[in-house]
C-alpha cells in the first residue's frame, strides 16, 4: 500500500476518534444542562 | 581603496561579517529585515494582528542586522556567525546554563519556549477573555461545525507525508490547519522539535492573514443572499457562571483522563475561563493584562528572533510554507461546508457563515464572520452565535492534537 494511502487511512482515523470524543463532549454538556436544570426546576 | 574599504569595514563588526556571507544567505538576510519592517508596518496599519506583527516585526528585522563573529559555546576557540538574542540548537545541560550568561533571551527562549510553557500561558489568558454561553446553550451545532472545520488538519498529513516528512513532522505541520497558534506550538515541540522553529512562524504569519483572506473565499463559496440571514430566530438559553464552572471542571478532567499528553493545554484553558467565571477580579486582570499580553508580546519577538538567514534557505521552509496554506485553506473549505449542512438541517435559520468560526483562531474568525454578514445585511449580528463554534474550534484541535501525539507512535508510521 502506498504511502499516502496509509497515512490518509491513519489520518482518517484519527477524524473518527476525535469525532467520538466530540460526540462524549456534547453528551456531557448535554448531561449537565439536564441536572443542572433539574435541579433548579425542583 | 580596497583596502582602505576593508579596514574601514571591520571596523564595524556586523558589516564585516556581512561581507564573509555567501551571496545567498546575505541576501535572505537583507530581505529578512525589509519583510520586518513590512511586518511591522502591517500590523501598525492593523492590517495584520498587530500584537504578534510588530514585535515579530522588530525581532526579524534586527536579529538579521545584528550579527557577529561569535565564539562557540562549548569551545571557545571556534567562532562562527551568530547573534546576541539566543542560541535555540544547544541541547546539553551545561551549555544552556553558560548561554544563559550570554545570550538575552536565552532563559526565556529556555525556560518558556522549549517546554511549552509560552503556549500554557497564552491558553490560559485565551480562557480568561472566551465567554462559553452560546457554546454550552448549542453544544451540537458548535462542536459540529467546528468538527468540519477540521479538514485541514486531517487531510494536510498525507500530503505532508507524501512530500518527504516524517509522521510526527507531518501531524505537526497538519496542526496550522487547526488555525490555533498555542495547539501550534505545543503539537510542534511534542512532535516535531527540530522544525518547531519554522512551523510556529509559518504558522503565526499565515494566521495573521486569515482575517484578510478568509473574506475572500466566503465571497466566492457563499451566495450573497445567506450570508445577511440574521439569525434573529435563534434564541440563546441563559447559561449561569455556575454552569459554565461545571462544564469545565467536568470536560477538563475528561479529556484529561482520555489525553493526558495534552493535559497542559487542557488545564491552561479550562482554568482561565474558570478564573473569568467565578468573577475572581484581582486574577482577571492579572492574566488578562499582565499573562496574555505579556506572553503574547514575547511570543511575537522570540518568533522574529528566531528566523535568521539560515532557516529561510533551508529547503523544507517552502514545503511547509505551501503545506501551511493548503492546512488553512481545507480548512476554511471544510467550515462553509459545515456552514452550508448546518443551514439546511436548520430550514435556513443557521448562517453559513458561522462555518467558518469553526475554524478557531479566537476571535479572528468569529470577527471574519460578523464582518462578513454585516457587509450584506447590517442587521445580522452574528458575533455572538460565532463565538460559540469558535471556541468548540479551539476544543476540537486540542482533541485532534492529542490524537496526533497519542497514536503516531502506536501507528508504525
Amino acid at each position: 500500500m502506498s504511502l499516502f494511502i496509509k497515512s490518509l487511512l491513519f489520518a482518517c482515523n484519527v477524524y473518527i476518534i476525535s469525532t467520538f470524543i466530540v460526540i462524549l463532549v456534547i453528551g456531557i454538556i448535554n448531561l449537565l444542562n439536564k441536572i443542572i436544570v433539574n435541579n433548579k426546576e425542583s | 581603496m580596497e583596502s582602505v574599504l576593508r579596514d574601514f569595514i571591520s571596523i564595524f563588526p556586523g558589516l564585516e561579517v556581512f561581507s564573509q556571507m555567501t551571496l545567498g544567505t546575505g541576501l535572505t538576510r537583507i530581505f529578512l529585515i525589509f519583510f520586518g519592517f513590512f511586518l511591522c508596518y502591517l500590523g501598525y496599519k492593523n492590517i495584520l494582528e498587530p500584537l504578534i506583527m510588530v514585535p515579530m516585526g522588530v525581532g526579524m528585522s534586527m536579529v538579521n542586522a545584528g550579527m557577529l563573529m561569535m565564539p562557540d559555546i562549548s569551545n571557545p576557540q571556534v567562532h562562527h556567525i551568530g547573534t546576541m538574542f539566543l542560541n535555540s540548537m544547544l541541547e546539553k545541560p551545561n551549555e544552556i546554563v553558560d548561554a544563559f550568561q550570554v545570550y538575552f533571551l536565552q532563559p526565556i527562549y529556555t525556560l518558556t519556549f522549549s517546554n511549552g510553557l509560552i503556549a500554557c500561558l497564552v491558553f490560559i489568558g485565551i480562557g480568561c477573555i472566551t465567554e462559553l454561553s452560546f457554546f454550552i446553550a448549542n453544544p451540537r451545532m458548535s462542536l459540529l461545525l467546528a468538527i468540519c472545520a477540521e479538514l485541514g488538519s486531517i487531510l494536510t498529513f498525507p500530503i505532508a507525508m507524501s512530500m518527504g516528512f516524517t509522521a510526527k513532522q507531518s501531524a505537526a505541520i497538519s496542526i496550522i490547519g487547526g488555525a490555533d497558534g498555542p495547539m501550534v506550538l505545543f503539537a510542534s515541540l511534542q512532535l516535531a522539535k527540530e522544525l518547531f522553529v519554522p512551523i510556529s512562524i509559518v504558522a503565526y504569519i499565515y494566521l495573521s492573514i486569515v482575517y484578510a483572506g478568509y473574506p475572500y473565499m466566503i465571497k466566492l463559496l457563499i451566495p450573497r443572499h445567506l450570508r445577511g440571514i440574521s439569525m434573529e430566530g435563534i434564541e440563546v438559553k441563559e447559561v449561569s457562571s455556575f454552569e459554565k464552572i461545571v462544564f469545565c471542571l467536568v470536560a477538563g478532567t475528561v479529556l484529561c483522563l482520555l489525553f493526558p499528553v495534552a493535559a497542559p493545554l487542557f488545564v491552561s484553558f479550562f482554568l482561565g475561563v474558570i478564573i473569568r467565571e467565578a468573577k475572581i477580579t484581582r486574577y482577571i486582570s492579572v492574566t488578562d493584562e499582565v499573562i496574555l499580553s505579556g506572553s503574547t508580546m514575547f511570543l511575537g519577538f522570540t518568533l522574529g528572533c528566531l528566523l535568521s538567514a539560515d532557516i529561510v534557505v533551508d529547503p523544507k521552509m517552502l514545503k511547509m510554507i505551501i503545506l501551511g496554506f493548503i492546512a488553512l485553506f481545507l480548512s476554511g473549505i471544510g467550515g462553509l461546508v459545515g456552514g452550508l449542512i448546518a443551514y439546511r438541517l436548520s430550514n435556513g435559520t443557521i448562517n453559513p457563515l458561522l462555518g467558518i468560526a469553526g475554524v478557531s483562531c479566537v476571535p479572528t474568525t468569529a470577527k471574519v464572520a460578523h464582518k462578513c454578514a454585516q457587509e450584506v445585511n447590517s442587521s445580522a449580528y452574528i458575533m455572538m452565535y460565532a463565538m460559540g463554534p469558535c471556541i468548540a474550534g479551539v476544543i476540537t484541535t486540542a482533541i485532534i492534537t492529542a490524537c496526533y501525539v497519542t497514536l503516531i507512535p502506536k501507528s508504525g508510521l
